[in-house]
């Protein structure tokens, strides 16, 4: 297993769209993947446990991937995050 | 709330329809707009209905028609639940409505003092 932090950086913070954006990158990957914030970790794969992260902007999150293409998804993920989920703001 | 979920996941909602309970229709016009929308959502693995407030006159027309179709309902619909349904609407009735008291329960957290 291997992990990555990521600030989330965007306005609205983790929010519905931007979750289900997180899960549909993560999903695309064959690996099992962790989002974590805090003592909480969830399933990438999972857009209410995502959403239950409670991640608003400034939150550091943690990402654990086990599988083939660990890092690859691991990547993706944090350059999503760093990109505000594809907003403006 | 079709409208916001479908915003949320970016795609159309296909094969979930909502169905707004008149007041003025009473259980005597036997819920007859209900039962077509079950009829005509069936593909042949049953429907589950997501109802509002427990005990409510809509949860209580349904609860009426579980008998005469292949359905299951659960009450207390929210945000969460429909999500979750929808992310597992290929499973078993029985699967699906645990599914969505499992999403529903998830989705009501207390924050703040």
């Amino acid at each position: 297993m291997i992990s990555g932090t990521v600030t989330i950086v965007n306005k609205l913070g983790l929010h519905a769209r931007a979750a289900t954006r997180l899960v549909n990158c993560a999903s695309a990957f064959e690996c099992e993947l962790w989002i974590g914030n805090g003592e909480k970790s969830v399933n990438g794969k999972s857009i209410m446990g995502i959403l239950t992260l409670a991640a608003s902007r400034g939150t550091d999150l943690t990402i654990e991937a086990d599988g083939m293409d660990k890092k690859e998804a691991i990547e993706s993920i944090i350059e999503l995050v760093k990109n505000r989920f594809g907003e403006d703001e | 709330m079709l409208e916001v979920a479908e915003f949320i996941l970016d795609r159309p909602l296909t094969g979930i329809r909502f169905i707004s309970f008149d007041q003025s229709e009473s259980h005597s016009t036997g819920g007859e707009e209900l039962k077509a929308a079950i009829r005509e959502s069936d593909e042949g693995d049953g429907v589950l209905i997501l109802t509002d407030l427990i005990g409510a006159s809509p949860a209580n027309l349904v609860a009426e028609l579980l008998q005469e179709f292949q359905a299951s309902m659960v009450t207390g619909i929210n945000m969460a639940m429909l999500l979750r349904v929808w992310n597992y609407r290929n499973q078993s009735l029985t699967a699906l409505a645990s599914k969505a008291v499992e999403g529903g329960k998830r989705g009501i957290e207390a924050y703040g003092s």
